[in-house]
């Protein structure tokens, strides 16, 4: 007998019912339709036509920057300064994070609906008028100094109190503050409510009730996303390095505009060495407690089991932090008392008296409207180029989990992690610089640095959404004789996408955010408009950038949900 | 003893949003009566119960707890009410990642200062009386425990003890033994028993288990549709009742009232 043959039909009687398709106009299509041109105009903003995209003479420059990677300079006093560098740079990042805990918890306990609704409980109905001012009140305070980037942050800080360490703790400080209070705020939200109610309705006060239930439930989380922010801050506190603030990225920029090469590697290995140590360090302790990532981890599924307190990894970083803080604090030396002198404040009455009006001549917003093209341009191709990297990385990044006990599995997940790992380790501007090398400045430089960090965390988020897929549906088709092809379309790639264009699209508002600090470098866009007006103290154009970034930051989060409806069901 | 019944609804309403779960209810319970809830899913057993502790307000009607209206009182003196009244949930309601003797303490809250509960959270306090209230459900020595890592027989232990802890007046359990098997449910039911009997607590049960409402308890209250259907002891109960108690609807909820 053949096993071949044509399967007998389901139904053998003659078939008497169709079915009309469904009509390709339907969200879904439209959303992507509306990408589609979004993207397209984007590449349209490169320009590559006019000649003015690749600089051919930067190729020996490029040249010798590349040599420079086996020669690093290895000399005693480099090396010290490496270090020294390093540990300023731990120090800043150390001091902003504790910081902006602090700002975090008091914001994220203040801007969370279950801490008013427990403080005001109410018959179901009235509940929310009695709370809603205040509530909405601090959610309002916190969406300022989020929408603007750290860096612009530093800058602005700089005018103010000089270049103290000061400045550059408070520019983390505050917008980690206010993502940490928006993030904490979600996670206390989302925290069952079973055990408080239980509490509430046996006469429990409030706040005692809030300590046996929620505090208890959200702190895995809590923990786990601070060492998280410290990750970001360690990256963060060397773009500040790169704006002035010193450490490690102030001494990667001084040896690359004296055009000491070998120094500079010196350097990036430092640097690729202390944020791949940070990364590997949080990675596990997130492990240990839960997803504690992005807001980007709340997009689904954050409850996953927990290992208990005990563990003593979790344990021993926890003393850690707590021996390590009050070190750096005293290390970093700031000038606290330039946060209450007169004359801070003298200077900051002065800032804000020289940013007013905002300047609104015509030829200058005609420049501002093309510079706000490009750095959305600058975005979606960022985005683009991250999400499709990351998705095409996702899988061999994951390959140990999908092939177990396959000996090259194991080495192309190692070497596609490394990869995303050197991709991450090195902060956005950095990235740009080096494409400066060999490109004139515009959206194209801007957005290979853009890409090539934000595929690192893509990259590394989509691995572990691919490791996390349930299984079962991929045994089923095996099961059912599907080949290895056949199962990742089916199966694999189905359950995994609407992460990946979840993530891809929050990361494409990250990207916008960030657009800043690659154009202060000198690639483009608004950042490089900005940096350019700062250094010609024209505070009423800095205002005005500054105002037309916040519209388009939220623009940008306006049509990335509209994407996310529209593509991703139920997110 | 007490002339005033412990829970009392008077034709009482509750509406959650436009939909009616209970309609026109009257139910007293007086001190230490032991009273079986049953119903199809839907019926109304939820929302009674929370009626009862003052979770939820009825639309229309008077609810009194301990001859309180709950409703109306200031949120100081409901507390005051509602710490004398324990719960037991299906989903147990406790906090997994707290060790167990943080679960059983918060039983104190009603009665410990702020300050108290939260150096509690770090140095437990009062351990003999958790202790002690754990032995009585029979896992003592799971009190340093964290409790996510029980089994759902043991974590409904645990909100037992809390209970006990609580020490009030009446207990009230929603669907108490629903996520658990049937044998581990029959246990849980007879210890809840055992510790009410020995303390004269008043015991308002909702089940789906029409086996163990009849068999052990004095008093059953048939639900559907969110009105009483019955109200009797558990003798006078008739299969016919039960039949036409659980009986589906033919079509859909169309002929709902």
């Amino acid at each position: 007998m053949r096993l071949d043959r044509q399967p007998a039909r389901i139904n053998p009687k003659p078939i008497s019912l169709t079915i009309p398709r469904p009509s390709p106009l339907n969200g879904r299509n439209l959303a992507l339709l509306f990408y589609a041109l979004l993207l397209l105009w984007s590449l349209a903003q490169i320009d590559l036509l006019s000649g003015s995209v690749i600089n051919g003479g930067g190729w020996p420059l490029l040249l010798r920057f590349a040599q420079g990677a086996f020669v690093p300079d290895l000399s005693p006093a480099i090396v010290l300064l490496a270090l020294e560098s390093a540990l300023i740079t731990v120090a800043y990042a150390v001091c902003g994070t504790a910081l902006s805990l602090l700002i975090g918890i008091v914001g994220g306990l203040l801007s969370s609906e279950r801490w008013w609704q427990t403080l005001f409980p109410q018959q179901a109905g009235r509940a929310r008028q009695r709370y809603l001012f205040p509530w909405l009140g601090v959610r309002a305070a916190l969406a300022g100094p989020r929408a603007i980037h750290e860096v612009i942050w530093g800058l602005l800080f700089v005018t103010v109190f000089g270049l103290d360490p000061l400045s550059a703790i408070l520019a983390l400080a505050l917008p980690f503050g206010a993502i940490t209070a928006r993030v904490f705020a979600e996670m206390i939200d989302d925290t069952p409510r079973a055990p408080l109610h239980a509490l509430q309705h046996s006469g429990a006060q409030p706040l005692a009730a809030l300590c046996y239930s929620v505090v208890p439930q959200a702190l895995p989380d809590l923990v786990g996303y601070s060492f998280y922010r410290f990750e970001c801050a360690i990256r963060s506190a060397t773009v500040l390095g790169l704006v002035g603030a010193g450490g490690l990225g102030y001494q990667l920029l001084l040896s690359l505009q004296s055009l000491r090469y070998e120094q500079m590697w010196t350097f990036l290995y430092a640097l690729v060495l202390l944020s791949g140590l940070t990364d590997l360090w949080s990675g596990a302790l997130r492990q240990r407690l839960g997803h504690g990532d992005d807001r980007e981890s709340l997009i689904d599924c954050r409850r996953a089991p927990r290992a208990p307190r005990a563990d003593p990894l979790v344990r021993r970083s926890l003393l850690v932090a707590l021996v390590v803080t009050p070190l750096s604090f005293w290390y970093v030396a700031a000038d606290w008392g330039k946060l209450v002198a007169p004359r801070s404040a003298a200077l900051l009455a002065d800032l804000a008296a020289r940013a007013w009006p905002p300047r609104l001549e015509v030829a200058f917003l005609q420049e501002l409207t093309a510079q706000a093209g490009q750095t959305l341009a600058m975005a979606v191709i960022a985005a683009t180029l991250a999400g499709l990297g990351g998705m095409l990385l996702a899988f061999p990044a994951a390959a140990l989990s999908r092939n177990p006990g396959h000996g090259a599995s194991g080495l192309t997940a190692l070497l596609t992690r490394s990869f995303l790992l050197l991709c991450r380790a090195i902060a956005e501007p950095i990235w740009a610089l080096i494409a400066l090398f060999v490109l004139f400045p515009g959206v194209l430089p801007g957005a290979i640095g853009l890409a090539l960090y934000n595929l690192g965390i893509l990259g590394r988020l989509m691995a572990e959404t691919v490791e996390n897929l349930d299984r079962r549906p991929l045994q089923a088709l095996r099961a059912l004789g599907a080949g290895e092809a056949a199962t990742f379309a089916y199966a694999e790639v189905p359950a995994a996408l609407p992460r990946f264009l979840a993530y891809s699209l929050y990361r494409w508002e990250v990207c916008l955010r960030a657009t800043v600090v690659v154009g202060l470098v000198g690639a483009g866009g608004l950042g490089r408009m900005l940096g350019e007006q700062l250094a010609r103290f024209d505070y009423r154009a800095v205002m005005t950038i500054l105002g037309a970034f916040i519209v388009l930051t939220v623009l940008a989060d306006l049509a990335s949900a509209f994407l996310r409806r529209q593509l991703i069901r139920g997110a | 003893m007490d002339a005033i019944p412990v829970f009392e609804l008077q034709t009482v309403s509750h509406s959650y949003g436009g939909v009616q779960a209970l309609s026109e209810v009257n139910l007293t319970v007086c001190a230490g009566e032991h009273v079986a809830l049953i119903g199809p899913s839907g019926a109304g057993k939820s929302t009674l119960i929370g009626l009862l502790n003052g979770s939820i307000a009825p639309t229309q009607g008077t609810a009194r707890a301990l001859g309180h209206t709950l409703a109306s009182m200031g949120l100081r003196e409901r507390r005051a009410v509602q710490r004398r009244i324990g719960t037991i949930y299906q989903q147990y309601a406790l906090v997994e990642n707290l060790q167990v003797v943080h679960n059983v303490n918060a039983g104190n809250l009603g009665r410990w200062s702020l300050l108290r509960a939260l150096i509690s959270l770090f140095w437990p306090l009062d351990i003999e009386r958790a202790t002690d209230a754990l032995d009585q459900v029979g896992i003592a020595e799971k009190l340093y425990a964290r409790t996510g890592t029980l089994s759902g027989g043991q974590q409904q232990r645990v909100a037992l003890a809390r209970v006990l802890v609580q020490a009030p007046q009446a207990i009230l359990a929603d669907e108490p033994i629903a996520s658990l098997d049937p044998e581990r449910g029959r246990e849980i039911i007879a210890l809840l028993l055992d510790l009410v009997a020995q303390r004269g607590t008043t015991l308002v049960v909702s089940l789906h288990a029409v086996d163990v409402a009849l068999a052990c308890f004095p008093r059953v209250v048939g639900l559907r549709d969110g009105r009483i259907v019955f109200d009797c002891p558990s003798a006078q109960v008739a299969p016919t009742q039960i039949e036409e108690l659980y009986r589906t609807h033919r079509i859909g909820i169309g002929d709902v009232a």
